[in-house]
Formats: structure tokens, sequence, C-alpha cells
């Protein structure tokens, strides 16, 4: 009675228990309800459900957008450039050595009853440059182009929805990677605490002093980084931040009973951290999440713009904005990749907005 | 009859839960006379609170709100239900009154996308005139979705109210609360939240005050002290000194930069004290009588060496002291109405008797005081108080003088209530008859008789038709169907009085 | 308060050293550090476009530099102080271990006994060959106590050779932080002038930040769900998605004359011609090339301040006190400024001493939009370089700003908090 009273008086909402109701509510998993609640925040549902059709259709990128056809009759024989790949000029009666234009193929085919060619909805390739005819170096957005082409004749738009593929499964790989290692390092620290606790916080200090941009300069003048090999330095230095909050959590979690009886079972450490208390922590990892992709986008093009992130031909969006920076006049080369950047952080920070609604929903009362 | 102090007539009180409306209290009506100790009893979420918060409107808006009803004060009308009423009827939007919220955002946010596409399309002169075009935008989105001609009706509506009221609060209904831990600012002193009773002081007096401490600190400090708060920031000095000029390591100029650092708080600290010169004299008395009077109010709850304990904070007091800080801001202006909500739940029992008896000797200070003490404790309501409200599912369900009810209880729920508290003369082998089953959640509270879930006596009508509250016996009032000589017949076997319930 | 104060910097040595260990090691070990390219800058020079171009990065170490005279080798080493182990180097950084400067190298052909040799400035000092060693003796025949002598290597039988030098303690514990590689200044004066810049932007970034997420994240707790929440918010959400240079690269585009509108300047941190403008002019001036970046600069802060300061308040507004000072009859101002504020504040506090790092540190993104020549670019520009007395240096000032950082934090935690104690 008193507890009740104590909780519902400080808020003044007064909830109370009905049996039939706390029936229903405990038959629905914590998770299915958290999920029905973040459904209701339109906004942020809205904004999961564009982005992940984005990201899927994203995978399907060469069918849509490319420089290679989907079909081409020629000769009474079909062929799929998409599937098959490289096919060279030569093939279709081209004779410029090389693969083969489709784009001008299809206007020759114009001419020809018989063959054809059905080119992606957008027929320019993302890493076709000026040695391809036809393509010019900084071209002005226009309807051939829609967002121009960029200092070596590729075009802007291509280049900017495949670097939305790259940008976001390098983020959400990089947030994985180093949330299991942020969370496990910190649930020992929170769990184990002591001397543990304290050389361990000792040694993320000493770690987060060492300058990233330092350590990523030498090791990309030893190899040429590439997606994963990134996604291994950045992981190197992204687990940190993920330390703090588990450290607190698991701190507070493991004075808890339900974990003084699983250890009085004789469980053992790793089944305690990760069966018992981990399902209990994971308010902070999952509202975190979003948060953390943000983060990772942001580095990824930072470090793209500074020339130390995914080797040249990748499609990203630093390197173009890095591009059109050096000449005030190449304005699409910047306002569109930073754009596309703006709209999916957005998308993300509306998703991270809903998701912390969702878990951790605050009261607002106004007293006047 | 005493005088009136209060009425209240069909006050409703309901809070916004999810999208579902809670009725905390739905229609309640009584009355405090001048002069009384009046008891509220009744379970957790049964409205006795909450009826009490609108009474000095402390209801959260959102998401509460004090929707309906009419409170008056020594024949001021301080709330009036109707008038809230009328401005509900007036339309919410100026235009567009058809749409839902998330139409209207969504509406605003395309008339902005179609402006701004505008704005690419048509040649753009240059910044100024952009800048002037998006404030017209946002201008024209704000009078176009969101002019609300009844939020600003409603608002100064409740300015009006919330004005009046808080000259009200504190000088005429003061309150104390359930939870003395956290009902004081954990971040300022006992002393200025007393005394900020009396009188609130403003930023500037609060500075001044500031001053007057530290100089009277720093006079009061031994040489010893001063000497190592110099030391320290002469190494501090020195420290970053030579670590923003970048480590010169000259003899002199470290010397110099350790002598600084060394002066300096005892510069500050002749600083203070020249600002402390500057304050007037009169200030300095005003402040001084204040401070007494604030000594003499925590003197009279019972704090020893109130002097002291006036420059400390509220996390070096228990629990039950915080609790007479808390009375002692509530008799600052020697209220006509004291409100205790569960000013005992949260304390040990032994402190809960020591508060009672505070409260009952501040009650023989000013005669014509009323206190309303909100409990869930029949034996708190015994000892104290003259008159009882028996609340349950936000309605009154039994009005009676205190020996009348105990004697006589006639609502099957207090009946049920005076059942389930322990009795010595029981037998040990009798149990006792606890009302069975749960409060009901407050969202979905039965149709007819709130108590009708839980009740044993229950006829047919009861779960449609809602019964009215009738005054069976002068003075004693009571909501149920059954015919009085039922409800009579169903009292206690033991028979009840209010001594026995206070063992 | 004093004990506490003595706590924060014993546990400051530990991450100090562990820091500039690591970084030092890795520094050192590093491929392509700056013994490599200077041997490539010498070559490149040497032989114009030959096969010396070809010289990559790695096989430097190894047997890169057999286009140089062993000699030049050497003399380089000694330059970048390659010629001792990595123990001995970070001892001399540090100041614990004796730095050799001006040296010389004398030569002794098969047979000669002694030489003579300029040690700069006039100073003439004799080198004499005994059978016990080296030593120096002044022009009048004296023993010469200033100057110490070593023997190197010589690939030639014949040839012995010998290094004279002059020692003295001079590293980071004395308050040397070394010799910049590639400004040739004092690592300190090179940073004195950035960091000034630096400074600017940081504190006014700082205290703008401040004072327009705390009002305004009051105001939209206040109005929650309001219109105006609403409009606020969609600026924070803009705030949220858009990192800071990026912001300042559309900035620039739009409003920096390129092919829109032209407001402000490029980039930089004053005018070419700013010594020579009035007093007037020159903060004009100031102000308008601040202007961009200084947007750039406090967006990062803003959206994360203004919602925690909302938060804050929102949550402080439904306590227990704030009831009791509505009950004591207090005006809603007085109950928000001085009763709700100061509470929620205290998550800010603490907050404080990380956004001096950030703002000193972490800006070298906006300052490479903006061409401003800050710290942050400095630090950039060194480890492109490879200037590793200031990369350090600017490790040694990262850490002492992460210690003043902290202690701000508790200072004004503990200001606002009387239940923080200095233990």
């Amino acid at each position: 009675m008193s507890t009740q009273e104590n909780t519902s008086q400080s808020t003044t909402v007064i909830i109370t228990a009905d049996p039939k109701a706390t029936q229903e509510q405990i038959s629905l998993s914590v998770l299915k309800k958290r999920w029905l609640k973040f459904k209701s925040i339109k906004r942020g549902y809205y904004s999961f459900i564009i982005l992940l059709t984005a990201y899927i259709l994203s995978f399907f990128l060469p069918l849509l957008i490319s420089n290679r056809a989907v079909v081409v009759k020629y000769d009474g024989q079909y062929y799929f450039p998409i599937v098959q790949g490289y096919i060279p000029g030569n093939t279709f009666g081209e004779d410029v050595p090389g693969e083969a234009n489709y784009r001008e193929l299809k206007e020759r085919f114009k001419s020809t009853p018989g063959n054809w060619v059905i080119m992606p909805l957008y027929p320019y390739g993302p890493l076709e440059d000026v040695t391809v005819t036809g393509n010019k170096m900084y071209e002005q957005p226009g309807a051939k182009h829609w967002f121009g082409t960029d200092n070596t004749g590729r075009d802007v738009f291509a280049r900017l929805l495949y670097g939305f593929n790259i940008s976001l499964s390098f983020a959400i790989l990089l947030t994985i990677a180093s949330y299991i290692i942020g969370v496990s390092i910190g649930a020992m620290m929170g769990y184990f605490g002591g001397k543990f606790d304290l050389i361990s916080q000792r040694f993320i200090e000493i770690w987060a002093t060492l300058p990233f941009l330092f350590v990523m300069i030498i090791i990309s003048s030893i190899v040429r980084p590439n997606f994963f090999l990134l996604i291994v330095i950045l992981t190197l230095f992204g687990w940190i931040g993920m330390t703090y909050y588990m450290r607190a959590e698991f701190y507070r979690e493991k004075t808890k009973d339900y974990v003084a009886a699983a250890i009085s079972m004789g469980q053992s450490h790793r089944l305690i951290i990760f069966n018992h208390i981990l399902p209990n922590s994971l308010v902070p990892i999952i509202t975190y999440f979003p948060f953390s992709v943000i983060g990772g986008i942001s580095s990824l093009v930072g470090l793209d713009f500074l020339g130390f992130g995914l080797p040249p031909p990748t499609p990203s969006w630093g390197q173009m904005v890095s591009v059109g920076l050096q000449s005030m006049v190449k304005y699409w080369m910047v306002l569109a990749p930073l754009g596309a950047m703006f709209l999916t952080l957005l998308l993300i920070v509306f998703i991270g907005e809903a998701i912390r609604e969702a878990f951790d929903p605050r009261v607002y009362s106004r007293l006047r | 009859m005493r005088d009136k102090l209060f009425e209240i007539k069909g006050l409703k009180t309901y809070f916004q839960i999810g999208g579902k409306t809670a009725k905390a209290v739905d229609g309640v009506d009584f009355d405090i006379y001048k002069g009384e100790i009046l008891g509220v009893v009744g379970e957790s979420g049964s409205g006795k609170s909450v009826s009490l918060l609108s009474l000095i409107q402390l209801i959260p808006n959102p998401p509460g709100e004090v929707t309906d009803g009419e409170i008056i004060f020594k024949g001021e009308t301080i709330f009036n239900g109707q008038e809230l009423r009328k401005i509900k009827a007036i339309p919410q939007y100026r235009f567009f009154n058809q749409m839902n919220a998330s139409q209207r955002t969504g509406f605003a946010f395309l008339f902005m996308t179609v402006w701004l596409i505008l704005h690419l399309v048509l040649p753009i002169p240059g910044v100024i005139p952009f800048l002037g075009s998006m404030i017209l935008m946002v201008g024209l989105v704000y009078f176009l979705f969101f002019n609300s001609p009844r939020k600003s009706h409603e608002r100064s509506f409740r300015e009006k109210m919330y004005t009046r009221m808080r000259q009200i609060r504190g000088s005429e209904i003061a309150m104390i609360f359930q939870e003395p831990m956290t009902s004081l600012n954990p971040v300022y002193t006992i002393g200025m939240q007393v005394i900020e009773s009396l009188k609130p002081k403003s930023f500037g007096e609060m500075t001044k005050d500031r001053v007057i401490d530290l100089a009277a600190s720093f006079r009061r400090s031994t040489w010893r002290n001063k000497l190592k708060v110099s030391g320290i920031a002469a190494v501090l000095f020195l420290f970053f000194g030579q670590l923003g000029a970048g480590w010169s390591f000259l003899v002199s100029q470290m010397v110099t930069q350790f002598l600084t650092g060394g002066l300096l708080p005892l510069i500050l600290g002749l600083l203070v004290v020249g600002l402390d010169k500057l304050i007037s004299n009169d200030y300095r008395n005003a402040n001084q009588a204040l401070r007494n009077a604030g000594i003499k109010l925590l003197d009279q709850v019972g704090i020893s060496s109130p002097e002291t304990r006036l420059s400390d904070y509220p996390h070096q007091f228990s629990g039950g002291m915080r609790q007479r800080v808390m009375i002692a801001m509530a008799l600052a202006k020697k209220p006509s109405l004291l409100i205790a909500d569960e000013p005992t739940t949260a304390l040990d029992v032994t402190i809960q008797a020591q508060i009672l008896e505070l409260m009952k000797e501040i009650k023989d200070l000013r005669e014509d005081a009323a206190i309303v003490l909100i409990t869930h404790d029949l034996a708190v309501i015994a000892e104290t108080c003259e008159r009882v409200i028996v609340m349950y599912g936000g309605k009154i369900q039994e009005v009676a003088e205190v020996i009348e009810l105990f004697e006589n209880p006639l609502h099957p729920y207090t009946q049920g209530l005076l059942n389930s508290i322990p009795r010595p003369e029981l037998q040990k082998k009798e149990r006792l008859q606890a009302i069975r089953g749960m409060v009901p959640n407050i969202l979905n509270l039965p149709v007819g008789c709130k108590f009708c879930t839980r009740c044993d006596v229950k006829l047919d009508k009861c779960d449609t038709v809602e019964p009215d509250l009738v005054e069976v016996e002068p003075g004693h009032f009571t909501r149920c169907h059954l015919p009085i000589d039922a409800m009579a017949e169903k009292k206690l076997q033991g028979g009840n009085s209010p001594e026995a319930v206070q063992n | 308060m004093a004990t506490y104060f003595l706590r924060r910097l014993l546990l400051l040595i530990p991450t100090f050293f562990g820091a500039t260990i690591l970084v030092f090691i890795i520094l050192q070990l590093a491929p392509g550090g700056p013994l490599e390219q200077s041997i490539r800058q010498i070559q490149m020079g040497g032989m114009t476009g030959g096969e010396g171009a070809s010289a990559g990065s790695s096989d430097l170490t190894s047997g890169g530099g057999a286009g140089l005279p062993e000699e030049a080798m050497e003399e380089l080493k000694r330059f970048y102080g390659f010629d001792k182990p990595i123990i001995q180097r970070y001892l001399i950084w540090l100041g614990l271990w004796p730095r050799e400067y001006e040296t010389r190298n004398v030569e002794f052909t098969a047979g000669q006994a002694e030489t003579k040799k300029n040690m700069g400035r006039g100073r003439w000092v004799t080198v004499k060959r005994t059978s016990a060693g080296f030593e120096i003796v002044n022009e009048d025949g004296t023993p010469n106590a200033e100057w110490l002598i070593r023997p190197l290597d010589s690939p030639d039988e014949s040839i012995e050779k010998a290094l004279v030098y002059k020692t003295k303690f001079s590293g980071i514990l004395t308050g040397d932080l070394g010799t910049s590689y590639t400004y040739m200044q004092p690592v300190l004066n090179v940073m004195k002038p950035r960091f000034k810049i630096s400074i600017f932007f940081g504190l006014s970034g700082f205290l703008i930040s401040y004072m327009v997420c705390i009002p305004l994240g009051i105001a939209k707790a206040l109005r929650h769900g309001s219109p105006f929440d609403l409009f606020s918010s969609v600026v924070v959400f803009i705030a949220y998605s858009i990192p800071g240079w990026a912001l300042g690269a559309v900035l620039l585009i739009l409003l920096g004359g390129g092919s829109f509108w032209d407001v402000f300047p490029l980039g930089g941190f004053r005018s070419d011609n700013w010594e020579y403008l009035s007093l007037w002019a020159k903060i004009i001036d100031q102000l308008y090339h601040a202007v961009l970046p200084m947007i750039a600069w406090t967006i990062g802060s803003f959206a994360t301040l203004t919602v925690l300061m909302k938060n804050s308040i929102i949550e402080n507004m439904s306590q227990d006190y704030i009831r009791t000072a509505f009950a004591k009859g207090l005006s809603e101002k007085r109950v928000i400024w001085i009763h709700a504020l100061r509470n929620s504040v205290i998550p800010i506090a603490s907050y404080i001493g990380n956004v001096i790092g950030v703002l000193l540190a972490g800006s070298y993104m906006i300052e490479l939009v903006f061409n401003i020549d800050g710290f942050g670019k400095l630090g950039y520009q060194a480890i492109l370089d490879r200037d590793y007395p200031i990369v350090m240096g600017f490790l040694v000032i990262a850490v002492l700003l992460r210690l003043i950082g902290n202690i701000l934090s508790d200072f004004a935690l503990a200001t606002v908090d009387p239940r923080i104690r200095f233990k």
C-alpha cells in the first residue's frame, strides 16, 4: 500500500492495478509493448520505414542506377549486362575497344529494328568517368546529370546513392562492432569493479587521449585502408563511449536482488553478466544505437573529406565535398552529398528520438 | 454551525494518461468549516489527495486539469467551472477546425515546403528579402494553422485564476506533503527556504545575502585557515601560470606567480568585505528581522539550535526534521487552512506521533484555523479529526462526525475499512475481514456505484445506477443504494469506537 | 580540498605517462617518419625525377637511403634523434636524460694525433687522440670541461670518427617542448598565436552556445508541445543531423560568394589588411570573419545542450520541491528561475569540462573548411608533416586541458550542487 502510494503521489498520476489489466500487461512482453509505443510515434516510425526501404532498395541499386543495360537484344540474342558484368563493345558491333557503351548503343539501335536496349531508370554508373565518351568534367546539374558531374566526369547523383548504401552499412557495422567490445568491457568493469575497474579506467583514459586521426594517417601510409580495415580501425577508438554507460548500468544492476539470487545459485560470472544483467541493461544500448550510427556516418564522411577514408574510386560523400570545396562555384558537389547526409542523419535522429521516447518515456507535467 | 471557510461544489479533476481520461476526482462536494480538523480517508487512488490539490490548484496541467466545479473561499469564487465550460465551447482553431493535430502539422509543413520550393524556382534577390520571406512564412503558418482563440481565452482564464491563487497560497492556505525527503529543494539552505515562505527575496537580495555571508565567514576564519587557502591558490596559480606562459622556470617569474596566487584569495576576501560595507544598514536590519522570524519558526516546530541549522542544506536533515521544516514553512504566514497530505506516512512511527502532536499544538495557536488531514490511516483520523470524509473511486462515499462514523458506519466501504483494522480485543482465531479484490483501475471505473466490484452486499442496480450522496442523519451523508436499516445491520460485530481504533 | 586536487593530479600521472609513451613509440616506429621524409626530399632534389622518385614510403628504413652518402644519413639520424634507442629518446624528450646539442664531427686519419675544430662563434678546441680515448683541450692547452666527446662508428678502418657535443637536460619536464621540424622554431612559439585564435573561437562559441541554449531549453520546456516548441525542435533536429564542419561548408557555398550570395568572406581569421584598419573597423572585420565559423562551431553543442536543458527542466518541474515552492505562493518566474533552474543546471555543469577540450582541439575540420590557422589545424598539419615535436606537444596540452576540464567540471558541479563535497 505505502509503496504504491509513494510512487503515485509524487507524479500525481494514479495508476492502480486492476487484476485483469495487469494480467494483460504481463502477457505482453516488454519489448513488444515498447515496439507498439514506438509505432505510435508517427514521425519516428515513418522515418524508420523510409530509411529501411531506402536501405533495402540501395542493395539493388545496380538494377536501378547503372551504365550497364538491363537487357540488350542484339542479332536475335539476349544479353543481360547487369548480371553478366563486363561485355566488350565489339560484341555489339562497336569498334571502340573496352566495355560497350549502352547509352550510345540505345541510340544506334533505334534505327535497327529487332535490336533494342533496356537501360536502368537512371543510366549512369557511379564509377564511369571522362574516359567514357559523352561524359564531361564539372557538368552543371541538369536533366541529363541530375546533380551534375564531378572532377573526373562521374555522375554525382549515382555516386550519391551508392554512397548512401556504403555509408549506412559502414556506420551500422561499425556501431555493432564497437558495441560488442564496449558493452563487454564496460560490463566487466561494472560487474567486477575494484582493481580491474581502476586499471581498465586508466587504460581507457590513455586510449582516449590517443590522437585517433594520427593513428589513422599512419596506418593509411602503410596500407591503403579498405572498407573492413576502416571499420576495424574506427572500432579501436569507438568502443570507449559505450563502456561508461555499461559500467554505470552494471554497477547499479549488480546490487539488485536477482543478481544476488543468481550468485547464490552458483551461476558462473559469464552467465550472470550475459544472461541476467545484460537483458536488464539493454535500454542504453538500444537508445544510443541510432546516435552512434549518426556518429559513424559523420566520421566516415569526415575521414573521406580529409582523404583518409575509403580508397578513391569508392563512391563517398566526403570525397565529393572535398573536391567541391576547392572551388566555390562547384556548389552541387558540396550541397548534394551534404544534403544526402543531412537527410539520412535526420531520419536517423527521428528514429532515435522515437526509440528514446518508447524506451525511456518522460512525463511532462507542469504546475503553475 | 460554524462559518464556512471553503465551499467545494461539483469539483471534477481529470488526467490525460496516454490518450485516455482518468477521472481522478469526479464530482466532489464538501465544505470546510473554520477551526475544524477534517479528515479525508481512502485507499490510494481514491482521489483524496487530488481533490485537495485541486482546491489550491496544484494540479499539474498538463496532464491534469480541474475541468469543472466551483471553489468558493470566504465567499469569493476563486474557480468557476461554468466560465471554463463556456470557453471550452469556443472552436479550437480559427481556421480548418475539421483537421486533427497530425494533419495540422502535416499541412503546415506542406505549406512551408511549397513556400521554399517557390523560392528555389523564382529568382532570389538577396539575403535580407530571403530572411524577411522566412519570417513571413513562419508568421503565416502560425496565423493559418496554429491560431487558437480558445487557447488564448483559456490561457487568460487560467492566468487570472493562478494569479489569485498565488496570493492565497501560503498566506491563506498552506500545504504539507507526504515526502519530506524530496519536498525540499536540495540546492538551497533551509534558511533560504524558510525565509522565502515569509518573504521571497529577489535575485539581487540573494546576492547581497551571499556577500554578507561570505564577508562574515572571511572575518571568522582563522589565520591558519587563510594561509592554507592562500597556499593552495599559490601552488595552483604557479602551476597554471607556468602552463600558460610555457614553463620559463625563471626564479623571479616563479616567485611573482607564487606570490600573486597567494595574495589572490586575500584580495578577493577584502573585496568581499568591501562590498559588504556597501550594503545599507536598513537592508541588514530587515534581513536580520527576517532571519529572526525564521529562527522563531524553526524553534516553534521543535528544531534545536535553529540559528546554526538555518544555514544547513536539506540533505543534512533527517526525515522527521525535514517534515518539521515543511510545517514551519507552511505556518510562516499563519494561514487559515492547513492541508496535510499524509504528513506522517513516510516517517518512523515515533516521529509520526511527534508530528501529529505538533500539528495539534499548532492548531491550538490559532483558534479559527482549519486543518485538513489526508490519510489512509484510520488510527490517525480517530486520534486527531473531528469530521471525516471517506472517498473511493474519485467520489465521496460517506461524510460524518468522527464518533458517528466509527460507531455507526453506513457505507459498506467504510465498514470494510474499519473491519480491516487489527484490533487487540478480537480473538486471535478471528481473521481480519479485509475488503476483497483490488482498487479498480482509474481508467475504467465501473459505471454505477464505484465500489460495486468489491461490495459484498451489492444489489442488481448497483452496476448501472450511481447512488446519490444523501443525508441519512444530520451531518451524516452516505452514498449507497441499500436501505438504511440494512446498512446499519451490517455493522461490526464488536462495535467500534474511536478509542478502540486508536489503540 | 587540497587532498582532492592532489588526488586529481596523482591520477593524471599514469595517464600522462601512459599516453605519451604509447604515442611516442607509435611515432618512432611508424614508417614514413620525418627521417624518411627528408631523405626523400633530398633524393627528389638530387636526382631530378629519376628512379629515386619511386622510393616508396615503406622500404625506407631498410635500405631506402642508399642514394644518400653515409655521412648525411648519420647527420640526419642524429638531427631527428634516431641514433639512440627508443627508451633513451623518450627520456630525452621528457628531460630526464641529457640532450646533445651543438654537435660537431671530428675525423682522425690513421696516425693523426690531434685536430683543431671550430665549434662555431669563433670557439676553437683541439681534440687529442690518446690510447685511453679522446681528450679535448683549449687552445692554451688546459683541459676543456665544456665539451664532451664520444666515438662514432666508422665504415673505413683507417679513419676514426668522433662526435664533439654539449649536453643539457631539456625536455617536457623542464618546460621545453622541442623545436618544430617544419617551422624551425620552438614548439611553444609556434603554438602561441594559434592558441589565441582557438581560444577566441572556443570561448566565444562556448559562451554563445550556453547563452542561447539555456534560455531556449527553458522556453522549450515551458512551452512543451506548442508551435514554438515544434519549430525550435525542427532547428534542433537540423543541428543534430549536420556536423559543424558540414554546416560550415554549406554556409560557405551559399553565402561565401561562389554560386549564390556574396555576404561573408571565404575564410581566414582576419582580412589581410587588418593591421591598417581603425579600431572600429578592426572589430567589425573580426566579427565579420567570425560569423560563419562561429555558427559552425556552436552548432555541435547547440543541439545537445538545448535538449539536455529542456529535458532537465521538464524533469525538475515535476519534482516535489517545485510543488512545495508553488504551495508557498511563489510566482511562476521565481519557481522556474530560482528553484528549477539551479537543479537543472547540474547535468550541464558537469558537461563544461568536456566542452573545453572539444572546443580547443576538436575543431580541426572547421578550421580546415574555413582556412583558419587555429590550434586544431596546426595539430592536423603536424601529423601530416610528421612534425613530431608539435604532435607530442599537442598531446601534452590535450592531457593538461583534460585535467583543467575535469577540475572545472567538478568545481562547477560543486558550486551548483551543495550535496557534492570535495573529498
